[in-house]
This record gives C-alpha cells, structure tokens and sequence, in this order.
C-alpha cells in the first residue's frame, strides 16, 4: 500500500465518522474499500529514522557512498515495513524495521557489525511491542488453480456418437441391424484405441462410415421410411467394420512377424 | 492461537501491561533506530 493509497484509505474512513486507529481488519474476499488501514500507529514508526532523511544530503555533498547507501537502505525498507503494517502483516513489517535499524546503524552509523545486529533486534523488538494489539491478517491463499479438464481423445467424439446411435436404435424400424453396424464398429474403435499408430488407416472410416450411420439415426429418428436398401447397406457396413478390424490385426501379425524376424537375425548374428 | 501456542516473543509481550509495552517500544526504538540515525548525521 503506498501513501496516496493510504491517504485514500483515511478520507474513506473519515467520510464513515470513524478515525483511522479504529480500523479493523476485513474478512477476506472483502472489496479494496474495506481494506485494513492502521493508520498513524504505523506510519509514524518511519519517523523514528529522521536523521537519516538528512544524513543521505549530507552524505551526497559528502560524498559518502557507504553512509549513503546504509542511510538510504534504512528510510527505505523502515517505510516498506510501515507500508506492510498497514496491510495488517505487521510480524513481516516488524522484521524489516528491525532489518532497517540494522544496517543503517552498521553502514550509516559506523557501528561494529555485532553491536548494529543487536540493535537491529532491538528495534524489531520495539516496534513488535508497539504494534502488538493490532490484529495480524495473513494474506488469504491464493486461490487453487483449476484441474485442467480432461483432453478429449482423438476417439471419444467417436465414442460418444457410438452411444448416440445405440440408444437411438433401441426404438427404431431395423433395431437389430442398427445395432449390429453400431457393435461392429465399437470393436474398430475399441481396437483403435490399444493401437494408436494406426487410427491413420481407421480416419476415413470413422468419418464416413459412422457419421453416415449415425445421419441415418437421426433421420429414422425424425420419422423417415427406411428405404428398401438401407437392410443391405447396414449389412454392408457392418461387413466393412469387420474387414477392417481384420485387416488391423493383420497389419499386427504382419508387423509383429517382421518384428520377429529381425530380432531372430540379430540374435543369429550376435552368436559366436 | 492458545497463548501457549503463541511464539515465546507473542507470549512475552502479551504478558506486558500496555503502558510497560508503550514505553519500553518507544524506548528501544529510540535507541537502536534514532540514536543510530542521529550518529549518523552527527559522525
């Protein structure tokens, strides 16, 4: 929270009737206008570090890069911990107090390392005990990120056809042969589906002949006469599923027979 | 959080009376943060 975003926060709370001390802190999930402010009890914690204010224009006519950087350092996490104070994270701001005292008494100051770590936690113990009775807000989870959904195999528009069909049937003129075709054809998917490097081969099928079965379906659906050839084409294209399930498993045996010719000539070449 | 969950600072400071915790904050600020500073300006 910078400062403009502060003063915001203060008018807002002044319009209510309420001062700024009396600011509790909001549930999560609450709009940016009910967000924590506590006001003058923390951003006057800065104002403890004055001196460093007109350290760093001495230090920049000085010359001083040590002094200048340990002067800069503290002003400028002391006010990036009141800034997380006023968030309601004030453990975290506290540390940076204590973080601030430190090093601008170790670079700035000229203090031994030792004595300006020791009032590093002296002031983080100050400012702890000031801000004691102000209420910690943890920052609300962010929310978990969503299950990416599930990737619709190449497959499953197939599947979900198939299922459209086999209920669809069910009631229609030529049920039995509807079903027959839609069975058949489940095999090829099925079969498809445990050997992926062949779905290539399967492509046209699936597209002409399964969507034609299931534009018939609709159209029995829609109360349509089945022509008197539909019986011999729903033979046909159950026929046609079969050979090519057969012709995949073929193209199987044939691979798998290559496969072991190769590995029998290797092996015989391997032999002393 | 019980108290005896607390961190043992939480626990210590929780059993501070407010004025003690005021001027012992004010002053330990003063010393390890504007004392420092005022070293500082001043070296």
């Amino acid at each position: 929270m910078d400062w403009q975003e502060q003063r915001r926060a203060w008018e807002r709370r002044r319009r209510q009737g309420k001062p700024p001390g009396q600011i509790r802190p909001s549930k999560p999930g609450a709009d940016e206008s009910r967000r924590p402010v506590f006001g003058w009890r923390v951003w006057l914690l800065p104002l403890f570090f004055w001196p460093l204010a007109f350290d760093v224009l001495a230090e920049l006519i000085r010359g001083g890069g040590r002094s200048l950087t340990g002067a800069l350092l503290g002003l400028g996490l002391s006010w990036y911990g009141a800034a997380l104070m006023a968030q309601g994270r004030r453990r975290q701001g506290a540390v940076l107090f204590g973080v601030a005292a430190g090093l601008s008494a170790g670079l700035a100051a000229g203090v031994p390392p030792p004595i300006a770590v020791v009032l590093g936690f002296g002031a983080w113990f100050g400012v702890r005990l000031l801000t004691e009775d102000l209420p910690e807000i943890v920052p609300p989870p962010p929310p978990p990120e969503p299950e990416p959904a599930a990737v619709p195999g190449p497959l499953s528009a197939s599947r979900v056809q198939l299922a459209q069909i086999t209920e669809a049937a069910q009631t229609l003129p030529l049920a039995p042969l509807l079903l027959e075709a839609a069975e058949a054809m489940r095999g090829v998917v099925d079969d498809i589906e445990t050997r992926p490097t062949r779905l290539h081969e399967a492509r046209r099928f699936l597209a002409v002949h399964l969507d034609g079965l299931s534009r018939i379906v609709v159209r029995l659906e829609a109360g349509a006469e089945p022509p008197p050839t539909l019986p011999s084409l729903l033979a046909d294209l159950t026929q046609s599923a079969r050979k090519l399930r057969g012709e995949l498993r073929v193209a199987e045996s044939e691979a798998l027979d290559i496969q072991v010719k190769v590995l029998a000539e290797r092996l015989r070449q391997e032999e002393p | 959080m019980r108290s005896s969950q607390k961190p043992s600072a939480s626990r210590f400071i929780a059993n501070v009376p407010v004025p003690l915790r005021v001027f012992m904050g004010l002053g330990l600020l003063g010393l390890c943060a504007w004392f420092p500073a005022m070293i500082a300006l001043f070296r």
